[in-house]
């Protein structure tokens, strides 16, 4: 009788394509004939690679073996039951996580609902991440997760590997890109320990706004590396602020803050259909043929801030005020706004990277106008006129981020800027989560923390054809006057924001309207 | 489908298993196989009322091939698929062959070798992902009770694969 292993090695390789990744670490185990055809063998681990994760094209060359290993490895990690168990792989998980990411779909369909791809390896991310115990292992442990337990901040200690897990577990947060709210995910039963205010201590201290960061995101040294628990505090407070609106459950918003991994990796882009007027064909434009980051069409904005009185208080009168720069300012709970804005920006020319820039991709200048989806939802009196000119330009950063900085501009005049970083590199879906501040660096401020992702490649189309063909959502709404919080707040997300009556206030600058569901195309 | 010295029937073939039992197939059910239709394709005219020698499978695999070409004789043809396509989830078998495919070991192993020699894709990938789901998910102990293998490796070097191959621990 013929055996498994007295089959000609050719077809045991065909059957072992087959097989699941974990079982590459198990088949070898059981005979020496079994070892030697799977141990090395690049080409059969690369076949059930791709028979399970996406093909990873940006990047041809991939060590097949060590890729599925770890991959595998991750699953076995965040299968482990307690958070103390998992927790000192986060170097490995951090690693393993971001080359996966960077591997991850460049050539699959548009994911239903959405302007990312399908990808298999989201997927399966965002499948380990349930567990909350793998959340609060990985995702939780920057400064301000510690101090919302209340845990020892060891501020005076800087530990530099300390330093680097904060860095890590900030950045995974960030490419999770669904903001975790609570201070400890796995324990049910304490979820006082809200994050929001930690996080605002952080976007709103003015003293994280300096000339080495360019009051962007980034360092405070020379290194111009983003700074991601910067970053984090920001994707927590505008977040939060979604959330406490109703928004971020609606199609719109769920996709960037609402569905894990959804859209951070490089390229993960995809536009939403839509049917396009046929009479007005764009013509192409050869910039925008030659711009790596995508930057031509409709973003969707959201700025946040402080009333300035709160802001300057915070900063320059309140207890905290006059701690010493290396102790973080008390947590800040005071009312926010936030105003959602359409920006609709174009390439204007392309120059090569700077001296200071990465220099992998050009350096893209665009302009455009910007406008809030504010009150009197009107065409007539068009937008235009009421919306702000806005300039920027994209870059890459020496360590190879995606930086964005906008100029918005009032009657002829550049009042404030932004600098961003864009979440999962080139052209992700996730968009860039940032800081917006006067344009002269006004060291009273205010400054506060704002994000953008695109809607659509369209730039010319009105501004009505936008609100109708991408935010279908926003009906108009006669009336109600202030459509505020009161207005959205039955839609609020989930019911574990019940206990939030006693929050401070946020005003959401639309009025006049109100949100319904997105329907796909 | 008969054993006599008749020639067979217009638009049938014969076939002779390699323990000399002759099957008439219709042409465009064996064509399935690629080295038959090749063979086919070689001779032309000739191929009319010929016996090809089939000298590698027994006469009750061969039935069992056909069978299952009989039953796939309408699929699209074979196309040599670009292994760098990203393939889908591809151990999934239809239920009309996963059926097929319920015969003891041995015969699932003449089946593929069978498919492999007469160069018929489908039915070896087939063959293969039915052995590969009975690997799946399994210890290796279990594997060498499933397959009937031996465990050749000494403590020491037993010990050494299963540090190679710690990565996978969680079975």
């Amino acid at each position: 009788m013929v055996l498994l292993t007295e089959l000609p090695p050719e077809i045991v390789e065909h059957i072992l394509g087959y097989v699941e990744p974990s079982d590459l670490g198990w088949i070898p185990r059981v005979c020496k004939n079994l070892y030697h055809i799977i141990h090395g063998n690049n080409s059969l681990f690369r076949i059930v690679y791709l028979n399970n994760y996406d093909n990873p094209l940006n990047k041809p060359v991939v060590n097949w073996v060590q890729a599925l290993k770890d991959v595998v490895r991750l699953q076995v990690v965040c299968r482990r039951d307690r958070v103390q168990d998992k927790k000192d792989e986060l170097p490995f998980v951090y690693d393993t996580i971001k080359s996966f990411l960077q591997n991850a779909a460049t050539d699959t369909e548009r994911s239903p609902l959405t302007t990312h791809l399908t990808s298999r390896n989201a997927e399966l991310l965002r499948s380990i991440f349930k567990d909350e115990t793998t959340q609060s292992a990985f995702l939780c442990r920057s400064t301000i997760f510690g101090r919302a337990r209340r845990e020892c901040t060891c501020l005076d200690n800087p530990v530099s590997s300390e330093q680097t897990d904060r860095q890590k577990s900030a950045h995974l947060h960030c490419l999770f890109g669904v903001p975790i709210l609570y201070a400890r995910p796995e324990s049910h039963e304490t979820r006082d320990r809200k994050l929001n205010p930690y996080a605002c201590s952080v976007v709103y201290d003015l003293r994280q706004y300096t000339e080495n960061t360019k009051w962007g995101p980034f360092m405070d040294d020379t290194t111009d590396r983003v700074d991601w628990e910067k970053v984090e505090a920001i994707m927590v407070v505008i977040g939060s602020n979604l959330r406490k609106l109703g928004l971020a459950k609606f199609p719109l918003c769920r996709s960037y803050w609402d569905l894990p991994f959804a859209g951070t990796w490089p390229q993960s882009y995809i536009p939403h259909p839509i049917s396009r007027e046929p009479e007005s064909p764009e013509p192409p434009n050869p910039l925008e043929l030659e711009d790596p980051y995508g930057v031509t069409g409709t973003w969707l904005r959201i700025v946040c801030f402080l009333d300035y009185t709160d802001f300057f208080t915070y900063n320059f009168a309140s207890e905290g005020a006059q701690l010493p720069r290396h102790i973080p300012r008390p947590a800040l709970d005071v009312g926010q706004a936030m105003r959602l804005i359409l920006m609709r920006v174009r390439v204007t020319s392309i120059e090569p990277p700077g001296p200071e820039d990465g220099q992998e991709l050009p350096v893209v200048h665009f302009e455009g106008v910007s406008q809030s989806l504010d009150d009197s939802f009107d065409d007539n009196a068009n937008s235009d006129l009421r919306g702000m000119k806005e300039v920027g330009t994209v870059r890459l950063t020496r360590e190879g981020e995606v930086r964005w900085t906008t100029f918005s501009i009032f009657n002829g005049v550049e009042r404030w800027r932004s600098e961003s970083v864009q979440v999962g590199g080139v052209k992700s879906s996730k968009g860039v989560l940032g800081n917006w501040f006067d344009k002269d660096f006004d060291p009273r401020g205010p400054a506060g923390p704002s994000a953008f992702w695109k809607i659509s490649d369209s730039y010319v189309a009105e501004y009505s054809e936008i609100l109708q063909k991408y935010l279908p959502s926003v009906v108009e709404s006669s009336g109600d006057g202030h459509g505020g919080e009161d207005a959205l707040d039955p839609l609020s997300y989930g019911s574990e924001d019940d206990e939030d009556e006693d929050e401070p206030g946020l005003e959401l600058e639309i009025t006049g309207i109100s949100w319904m569901t997105w329907t796909d195309v | 489908m008969g054993e006599s010295e008749a020639p067979p029937a217009a638009n049938y073939i014969r076939l002779q298993s390699n323990d000399n039992v002759k099957i008439d197939v219709e042409k465009a059910v064996a064509e399935r196989s690629l080295l038959i239709k090749n063979m086919l394709e070689d001779l032309g005219p000739n191929a009319e009322g010929q016996t090809i020698p089939i000298p590698n499978v027994t006469e009750p695999v061969l039935r069992k091939v056909i069978e299952w070409c009989e039953h796939h004789r309408h699929d699209p043809p074979a196309t040599n698929e670009d292994e760098s396509d990203n393939r889908k989830k591809t151990t999934d078998i239809d239920e009309w062959d996963q059926k097929f495919m319920q015969v003891d070991q041995e015969m699932l192993f003449e089946i593929i070798l069978a498919s492999n020699y007469l160069d018929i894709k489908a039915l070896l990938d087939v063959g293969c992902k039915t052995v590969a789901n009975m690997i799946k998910g399994k210890s290796p102990e279990e594997i060498r009770k499933t397959f009937n293998i031996t465990n050749d490796f000494t403590p020491e070097e037993e010990e050494q694969i299963r540090r190679e191959n710690e990565w996978a621990e969680d079975r």
